[in-house]
């Protein structure tokens, strides 16, 4: 392998750190490794890595939901349950809100937590060879 | 409570450790398939055209996958229940994309003792006590 030396502003290597402390990533080489590969294969556009499919209108509005849900004291950082509009449940433990809503009759229900910054969340699953556009 | 697993080669150069599992999605919503035995995935993965119109829409609406190669694909989050043998697991994390091997992770394999003898195609899943919760 070729070694390149890099620089970049102190807020985006602390989000290098912070993608090595989540365990997602076992070093900053391997981090640039990814990006870079990212880039180069989205067709060097230059912007950066991002998901192959587009996300839904009905994703979009439950993000929004969930940005709307972090003003309100009874929601901040906490888990919802949500169905359209509504929220059906909440819980500061994912698990146990999992488990409910599994037995409620409703569906969808999207589970998230609310934030200023709702974020899908990210998974890596190496073993599969090769996925399509959802 | 225990399920034995066995290595197949299929298309591969090296065989690879699998295990006969059912997936369930709520009662009279079953279906059984070969999985992947993968300690390096972070969840399950189960291929839509198996789960398509039994799982629930309820979980995370989308997770985003990474790939080894880095590429990225977006995936609705599921939790159904996983049998092997006579193990049982309950809101196990797992994702449904198009074109994928059914692949258990460790979403499922974290509360299991694992073992993987492959000098012998051995695989062998136990439960253990203090399974871990929904999330892997």
């Amino acid at each position: 392998m070729e070694t390149l030396a890099a620089k970049m502003p102190k807020p985006l290597a602390d989000e290098v750190d912070r993608l090595i402390a989540s365990g997602m990533y076992a070093n900053r080489s391997e981090v640039l490794r990814v990006a870079v590969r990212a880039l180069v294969k989205s067709g060097s556009t230059g912007e950066g890595p991002r998901s192959d499919s587009p996300i839904s209108p009905r994703v979009r509005a439950f993000y929004r939901r969930l940005r709307e849900l972090a003003n309100d004291e009874r929601y901040r950082h906490r888990w919802v349950a949500i169905h359209g509009e509504e929220v059906l449940d909440a819980d500061d433990d994912h698990d146990a809100l999992i488990r409910r809503i599994l037995k409620r009759e409703e569906e969808p229900i999207y589970v998230g937590l609310a934030t200023e910054d709702p974020k899908p969340p990210r998974v890596r699953v190496p073993s599969v060879p090769r996925a399509r556009r959802v | 409570m225990q399920a034995f697993g066995y290595f197949s080669a299929g298309h591969a150069i090296a065989a690879a450790p699998m295990i006969r599992i059912g997936v369930g999605f709520g009662r009279d919503r079953v279906v059984g398939m070969p999985a992947l035995v993968d300690t390096g995935s972070d969840l399950c993965v189960f291929p839509a055209s198996l789960a398509q119109g039994l799982a629930p829409e309820k979980g995370e609406p989308v997770v985003i996958l990474e790939m080894a190669d880095g590429r990225t694909v977006d995936a609705p989050l599921v939790y159904p229940s996983i049998t092997a043998g006579n193990l049982r697991e309950t809101e196990v994390a797992s994702a449904i994309l198009p074109d994928a091997p059914a692949i258990l992770g460790r979403s499922f394999l974290n509360r299991l003792d694992v073992h993987i003898t492959a000098a012998q195609d051995l695989v062998h899943l136990r439960a253990v006590r203090g399974s871990r919760g929904a999330r892997a």
